[in-house]
Formats: structure tokens, sequence, C-alpha cells
């Protein structure tokens, strides 16, 4: 059989831990499809955070999203640091309305139907056993209960990747910085070695960028956008 | 390779089987009891959810809450999620394990309580049709994921100990305003009309604010209102 799935290289001498990702995977794949097949309200899902996860519940995802019935919500929650566009572009093509969120702190795999019945998936929980399937209401309860509070604070795609936009180079993400630790203009300009109205000019790109008409306005936006967190925490 | 038992469209139990989700953590069954062995277990880190309305006859967690952080061990991080509803000024001065005091953020929640110690183990109550559902599980799945969730909704919530205090109820209601002539991009001589004071008084105003929320600039003023939660819904356009 072809392999589906990984596309992450093995490391040498470990076939077997290379069975058992097949084996998982396609477990997965089709618990997923049933799961998703099942629901008549909403699918909810998030998208565990390492690369090996994502690589493994990828197929998943791509299959539930060609299988959950066009009338109903399909939520997709990602964390940062799996952010894929090549995967998010697939997973539009693959269905016209999919509600994706990014959250900024690492989640495991998770699939709700209807929040009644969930699939529960982590690459390192569990050895050989880190697939559950569950129906029991409370526990399905907390974890949706939990899951709208995490996708009522993500970000919307559209937001992150204009936020990405927007910090995509190192000059942007200095102007910002410059802008909230209070440098004046002149001052801004001089510590990144460009001319003062170069400096200017940076500055007002970034609040047409933001959509914003003074600089507090750009500050609200950026943390909309969660540009700079200044609040976050160490850890 | 192995055949694998899906021919029907049911979804198949995978792995292995899921252990009783109400595994008993003590001889005493009661959820009390329950979340007082979660906490007083704990290692590393206590994470709490406070958000069933207020008065209701199920809420467990919120009355329990200073016998519960009382049985923190030393050096035990606390964190402490609620809503604007559950919200206690006594929260933040409750005993923390590490003397600093538990860590309390406000978000919009789901009505539900629950108990986490250490991504182990954990406790859930929440608000169902059929009255309420309580439940304590060391399923290692659904406690991650739980885990992972709350801390994905912490990251994005408000420390309330940031949020400054502009004191009497006059002063705060200038200051709303303010931030709200801020918040709409209004220039200075303009929102100092409109409040009618001058354009000096309103400049003072703002450095003031500014001082309070440790701000640098304009632009850090916007950023920490913003994520403080301080600002008026923005107004309407058109």
């Amino acid at each position: 059989m072809a392999d589906p799935v990984t596309t992450d290289p093995l490391e040498t001498g470990t076939r077997q831990a290379a069975a058992f990702q097949r084996l998982d995977t396609e477990l997965l794949v089709a618990a997923a499809t049933a799961l998703a097949d099942q629901a008549t309200s909403s699918v909810n899902v998030t998208i565990p955070s390492d690369r090996r996860g994502l690589s493994e519940f990828g197929p998943a995802l791509h299959a539930m999203a060609k299988t959950v019935r066009p009338d109903v919500e399909f939520r997709v929650l990602f964390p940062s640091r799996a952010f894929d566009g090549e995967v998010l572009r697939r997973l539009t093509t693959e269905r016209a309305n999919v509600a994706v969120r990014i959250a900024e702190s690492p989640l495991q795999g998770v699939v709700m139907a209807d929040f009644r019945s969930a699939l529960l998936w982590s690459p390192i929980a569990l050895k050989g056993g880190s697939v559950a399937l569950f129906d029991k209401s409370a526990e399905i309860g907390a974890l949706g209960s939990l899951f709208l509070g995490a996708w009522g604070s993500a970000i919307p795609l559209t937001e992150f990747l204009k936020r990405r936009e927007l910090v995509r180079h190192e000059d942007q993400r200095q102007v910002l910085g410059h802008l909230r630790d209070g440098h004046t203009d002149r001052v801004a300009a001089q510590k990144m070695g460009i001319s003062y109205r170069t400096y200017r000019r940076r500055v007002a790109e970034i609040l047409e960028g933001l959509g914003a008409e003074s600089r507090f306005q750009a500050g609200v936006r950026a943390s909309e956008l969660g540009l700079l967190s200044p609040l976050e925490d160490a850890q | 390779m192995t055949a694998l038992p899906l021919s029907t469209a049911a979804p198949v139990p995978i792995g292995s089987p899921p252990r009783p989700s109400a595994a008993p953590l003590s001889r005493d069954p009661g959820p009390a009891e329950d979340a007082r062995a979660i906490v007083r277990e704990a290692g590393q880190h206590v994470s709490i959810i406070l958000a069933l309305p207020q008065g209701t006859q199920r809420e467990v967690l919120r009355s329990l809450l200073p016998a519960l952080l009382d049985q923190v061990k030393p050096d035990v991080r606390v964190r402490i999620l609620c809503t604007r509803h559950t919200y206690d000024r006594r929260l933040p001065h409750t005993n923390g394990g590490d003397g600093g005091g538990a860590e309390v953020r406000l978000a919009r929640l789901d009505p539900i309580e629950a108990v986490m110690a250490d991504g182990r183990t954990a406790l859930a109550n929440l608000r169902a049709e059929t009255g309420s559902q309580i439940f304590t599980t060391q399923e290692v799945l659904p406690v991650q994921a739980l885990h992972t969730l709350f801390n994905s909704i912490w990251k994005r919530s408000v420390p309330l100990s940031a949020r400054p205090d502009f004191g009497d109820r006059r002063r705060t209601r200038l200051v709303a305003e303010i931030l709200g002539m801020l918040r709409v991009g209004a220039t200075d001589e303009v929102a100092a009309r409109a409040l009618s004071i001058s354009v000096r008084t309103y400049r003072r105003h703002v450095a003031d604010i500014m001082e309070r929320l440790d701000a640098r600039s304009r632009f850090e003023a916007g950023l920490l209102a913003a994520e403080l939660d301080m600002l008026p819904p923005p107004a309407e356009r058109d």
C-alpha cells in the first residue's frame, strides 16, 4: 500500500515507528471521517501543534473536509506554530465554508461532532494507543465549552494573514518596536539608519496597513491582530 | 498490512480502551473531596476555571476556593480564569501557593467550572439540561486537551492586576471618554472640543492615562488599553 502519510523524513532505525505511524494515520482518517459524517450541526477541530502532529492529522483533516455535509459548520482551530499555508489552501478548495482561526498556544488533536461525540489524538500522549473515541457527554461538554472559549479568543485566519503580511520584513517589525517604545521619529530613524522622511513613510504605511488614523488606533489594531503582546507570559 | 476493522461507517474504538472516567481519587467520591485531592497532589501547576453563573446551586468550586487554595503546595503556580460575573475582588489576594498569590484573568467563557493539575487530572462541573454534570478524570487525552484549551484561552485573556484604577467614578468616566476619543482616532483638538476642555488639559489627561498604563507612546497606550479590555466598543461609522 502506498504511504499516504509521512512527509517527515524518519530517522534511521525507526521502521517500527513508521509502521505505527501509518497504522495510526489510517485509523485516524477512518475514525475522523466516520465522526464527521455523523455531524448534523457542527464539526469542531483543533490541530495538534508539533510538525509530526500535522503530518499525521492532516490526512484526517482533508478527509473530513470532504465528508462534512455542506450545511454543517466546520470550524478548525490551528495553533500558530503549526500554521501551514499549503494545508489551508487545500482545505479551502476542498470545502467552501470552513472557518479557520489561529490560536497562539499549542493544541492537541481534537475532533468534536455536534459536541456529542469526540475523537482525541496525540502523537506523544500514549504509546500505540494515541487515539481515543468518546461519547461521554460530560467530558465532551467540558471540551466543547473550553473549545468555544479558545475559539472566541483566537484570531480569524484573514486577520492572521494580514498580520503576517504586516510584519514580514524586519524593518516593519523594527518600526512597530519604535512606535511602542516611544522613540521620537528622529531617534527611531537614526537607530534604523534611514532618513527621517523614509521612517515617516514606513510609519504611514504601517498605519495604512492597520487601517488606523492615529498611532493610538494603530496600537489598538496591533493588539487585536496580536502583533505585539506586551502582556504575554514568560511561558 | 493488517486488515483494519473499518468496513462500517460507525466509529471504532481505537487504541487502549478508555479507562473508567470517574476514577475516584479518594475513598470519598464527593466532588469537593476530588477537587481537594487534585489540588493537593499538584506538583507544578493548578488551573481553575470559574464560569458558572452566580447563585446557581450547581457551583461547587467557587465556594470551595479558599479551602482549595489552602491545599496548594508551595511553588505551585495557580491560575484562575473567571468571567466578569464570577470575578470576585478578593480573588487576586487569595493564597497562590508560591506566596505571590493566584494569577487571575478575565475571559469570555461558557458556563463551566473546572480544576486541573499538572495536565494530569481534571474535575469539571458543567451546566447541562439534565442538571449538573460533574466528573473527575485522569485519562491522558481529555485532560491534556482540556489543558491545552485552557492555555489557549489564558494566553489571550486579561491579567486583572495590570488594569489601572483611576479612583473615583467621575474620573473613571472621563478616562473612558478620552479612551473613546483616542479609539476613534480623533485629533486632540477635536477630542478636546467634544469634551469641552482645553487642548492642553486634554493632553495632560492623555499623558496621565499613559503614565498609569506605563505606556511609553500613544501607540503603546493603544496596545495596552486594548489588551486590558479598557476600550469602549468601536463607534458606529457612517
